[in-house]
């Protein structure tokens, strides 16, 4: 479906007052970025309004917030595809807001952190690189899910985690997932035990909306499945011990 | 005003910056070390946004003769020969590190050895990288490590504002920081401080770096007083998209494209390169390809939105597919099938050479002080290669991070002048009144800049510049000073403004000196290069506000201009090797 071309859109912005502003803003053309808009409204009508962006490529994450209610990149998200008049913007849910759409992330690096979704080297002086075979299926797996950049999307979106109970999430299960097909990682398979139990990964309810939202396109639902399969296999091979 | 005390403050959020903490904090993980970084940290700055990739020399045959010669014939021979050295030989140790220590995941080749492609001007397939978005990788891994390092404390969205200096104005102990959502001045007393900002490509209009970038670091070192080097050289890559008024205008179309066979054409169609480079046509060096663009731009043969036209059809959807997907998504978002339609494309403000003079241990001029990324001034002499700018990043950014931890270890703590803490805090205690608008004066800069101090200078630019500057530095007074700084954008932008002009001050007086053109510095009234010129411009503010200049040889303290000899081109495709990758991204 072509873009509809429109002069100008209603900007609906939820304030961290608890209001609401509305602005109407041009749009110079349907490829504009909603970015561009929020831009446009802190230059020449309200500068008080509070958002984030860096990269302004999709790049960073810097800038997701609800657009018409769902997770999405305002530097990603051209204000054609919305095809709608009225624009509804208002910040992550989960995460405590700061300013407008503006919210304090901490609390979700917290949740990767506790849930040790970061690389632990198990050779961290090790002087070469390794060959990995053409077809390798660890690789694969972890190619397969790789490209998180730790926006806070699947956070807000999932059933799991957006009453904003700090939990660990899709982001750091998808992690955990890829670091324990990692063979460089020191943790290894000891991952799944984290995942299974500090992480909660039972507790997701495999709703799928974290896939559905995430704007760098990783598949975090088949991501957590394969995860679970893991962890199922795990405990399988333990009894039998 | 909150007053902190630490052993290592580290002012930047991006590559170099977080790479120096997880260095310093592994040196000696009892330091006390703040990041401060503009944005969110990992997220904000340059790093994040490089597409091509990382150059080392891995393969055995290369060799660091090689990428060392490549680097300084792309540098125009000016570059500051002990640096580039430590580029080329420590680039392999990082890339070690990336992978093994950080836990990385690079393209591999089928045969599973690492995958490296050519950029621009290297004379062998040296560039690790994944995909065509290789930075996302890098900083996603960096900051998870930053992360877990939990005694490294970490200061999101808050900038440095000014250095703190001991009585004596000579050694650097610290600076102060504003807190964005809370308004609140800090006072952090180091031993030691980072500048890791970024540089000033956003002072033009049309840039391709990260916007919320402002030379926070280079200004911040100005106003304390260290030595500046090469300040005119100033990068423009020929490729930034055209998006219309949109914040996606200026971001990079990665030049692959070109070295895969891509026309660039005028409003009339030709392919205007045969004019200004018949025998490389668009694979030539990234400052000749930016030049032509503007010239034919200027020569009123642009297109319909002010640039020029990147023809890749020819090179097939599969192939533009498989080789630049993120590129391919990019362009599709903005209203571009690179399979079926012309891209308009325009130069772009892309990487400051030019910066803080620093020695092979990252100190500047000031005791205290120390300057990684594009904050430094002299790796790259006048041009830059695809591929260096991040290997630069994390090379400088270790280098800092050791230096930082040895110094710290043994340094004193010296005591700030609390005169110059109080004149800087006396800036921010005043509300003032007045109708000029920051993001106005902005857009006006930035069209100066990019007139008059850009990819093509002249005596007559400068001196235009210099009233623009003046008028511009005038107005930004009357600017009022808001009674409420707690996330004020107003106040931001400001501070960003007074930040490039102090940076476009420092581009206008070495643009001055530079009466030939060498790398990315041209100027009409002086178009060839000249053997005179074998040499770095320095500057330094006065303690009176003065600047001293100084024109210094290029120390060839590794190799002669002599042996080097011979121009840089983009190697072909047919030189790319095929990448086992994640490639369909």
């Amino acid at each position: 479906m072509p873009p509809t071309e429109r002069s100008t859109v209603t900007l609906v912005v939820a304030r961290s007052d608890g209001g609401a502003s509305r602005f109407e803003v041009p749009v110079p053309s349907p490829h504009s970025r909603v970015l561009d808009l929020l831009l446009h409204v802190q230059r020449h009508q309200d500068p008080t309004l509070g958002f984030r962006f860096s990269c302004r490529v999709g790049m960073c994450g810097s800038c997701a917030m609800l657009v018409n209610g769902r997770e999405a990149f305002v530097c990603d998200t051209s204000v054609g595809s919305l095809d709608s008049g009225t624009v509804e913007l208002a910040p992550l849910r989960a995460l405590p807001v700061q300013q407008d759409l503006k919210v304090d992330m901490q609390p979700f690096f917290d949740a990767q952190r506790s849930a040790r979704a970061a690389f632990e080297p198990g050779e961290p002086d090790r002087r070469d690189i390794r060959s990995i075979p053409p077809g390798d299926q660890r690789r694969a797996s972890i190619e397969a899910q790789n490209g998180c950049i730790t926006c806070g999307s699947c956070h807000s979106a999932s059933a799991w985690t957006r009453d904003g109970k700090s939990r660990a999430g899709p982001a750091a299960l998808n992690r955990i997932y890829m670091l324990a097909n990692d063979e460089r990682d020191r943790l290894g398979a000891r991952r799944l035990a984290i995942a299974a139990g500090e992480a909660g990964l039972l507790r997701c309810h495999a709703e799928g909306d974290c896939e559905t939202v995430c704007p760098a396109g990783v598949p975090l639902q088949a991501g957590l499945r394969k995860l679970l399969d893991m962890v199922g296999r795990e405990q399988v091979l333990d009894e039998a011990k | 005003m909150e007053r902190k005390t630490c052993d290592i403050l580290i002012i930047g959020g991006g590559g170099a910056a977080v790479y120096a903490a997880l260095h310093a904090h592994d040196a000696d993980p009892s330091l006390d070390i703040v990041v401060a970084s503009k944005g969110l940290a990992g997220k904000s700055g340059c790093t994040r946004m490089v597409q091509g990739g990382y150059n080392v020399v891995l393969h055995p045959d290369d060799s660091f003769d090689k990428h060392y010669q490549d680097t300084l014939r792309g540098g125009a021979l000016i570059n500051n020969q002990e640096l580039a050295w430590l580029l080329v030989t420590q680039a392999p140790e990082r890339i070690y590190e990336l992978e093994n220590r950080y836990g990385c995941y690079f393209d591999r080749h089928p045969d599973g050895s690492i995958h490296q492609r050519a950029l621009a001007g290297q004379s062998f397939n040296r560039t690790v990288h994944r995909g065509d978005l290789t930075g996302i990788e890098l900083m996603n891994r960096l900051l998870e490590q930053l992360l877990i390092r939990k005694s490294i404390t970490v200061l999101h969205e808050t900038r440095g504002v000014d250095l703190l200096l001991d009585r004596g104005g000579k050694r650097v102990c610290g600076a102060v920081l504003l807190d964005y959502q809370s308004g609140e001045l800090i006072a952090v007393e180091a031993k030691a401080v980072l500048l890791a900002t970024g540089g000033a490509a956003p002072l033009y209009k049309l840039t391709a770096a990260s916007l919320e970038k402002s030379g926070d670091g280079l200004a911040m070192a100005y106003r304390a007083g260290a030595e500046f080097v090469d300040m005119e050289m100033m990068q423009f890559h020929p490729t930034g998209l055209i998006a219309g008024k949109s914040v996606m205008t200026g971001s990079v179309l990665e030049e692959g494209l070109r070295g895969a066979g891509g026309h660039l054409l005028n409003a009339e169609g030709e392919r205007y390169m045969q004019r200004y480079d018949p025998g490389k046509m668009e694979r030539s060096t990234r400052d000749r390809v930016s030049r032509s663009g503007f010239l034919e731009i200027r020569a009123g043969r642009g297109s319909e939105l002010g640039g020029v036209y990147l023809d890749v059809r020819h090179l097939g959807k599969d192939f533009l597919l498989k080789s630049s997907p993120g590129m391919y998504k990019r362009c599709l978002s903005v209203g571009y099938d690179m399979a079926r339609d012309l891209i308009q494309v325009t130069p772009t403000a892309h990487f400051q050479m030019g910066g803080v003079r620093i020695d092979t241990q990252c100190r500047s001029s000031l005791e205290g002080l120390y300057a990684a990324g594009e904050d430094a001034g002299g790796v790259h002499g006048a041009n830059r290669l695809g591929g260096n700018g991040v290997a630069e990043s994390m090379v400088f950014g270790a280098i800092a991070g050791d230096a930082l931890a040895a110094y710290a270890a043994g340094a004193d703590r010296a005591r700030y002048d609390p005169a110059r803490l109080a004149a800087i805090a006396a800036r921010f205690a005043q509300a003032t009144s007045g109708k000029a608008n920051p993001f106005e004066l902005r857009a006006q800069l930035g069209e100066v800049a990019w007139e008059h101090l850009g990819i093509i200078r002249s005596a007559d630019s400068l001196r235009t510049a210099q009233a623009e500057l003046d008028r511009i530095g005038h107005e930004l007074e009357q600017v009022p000073m808001p009674s409420r700084l707690a996330g004020n954008a107003v106040l931001h932008e400001r501070m960003n403004v007074g930040n490039l002009i102090d940076v476009a001050r420092l581009i206008h007086a070495a643009a001055g000196e530079r009466k030939e053109s060498r790398g990315s510095h041209y100027r009409e009234d002086y178009p060839e290069s000249s053997d005179d010129f074998l040499v770095n411009i320095i500057l330094q503010r006065q303690a009176d506000g003065s600047l001293r200049r100084a024109v210094e040889p290029v120390a060839f303290s590794r190799l002669h201009p002599r042996d080097l000899q011979g121009d840089t081109v983009i190697p072909r495709e047919a030189a790319r090797q095929p990448a086992s990758s994640s490639s369909e991204v």
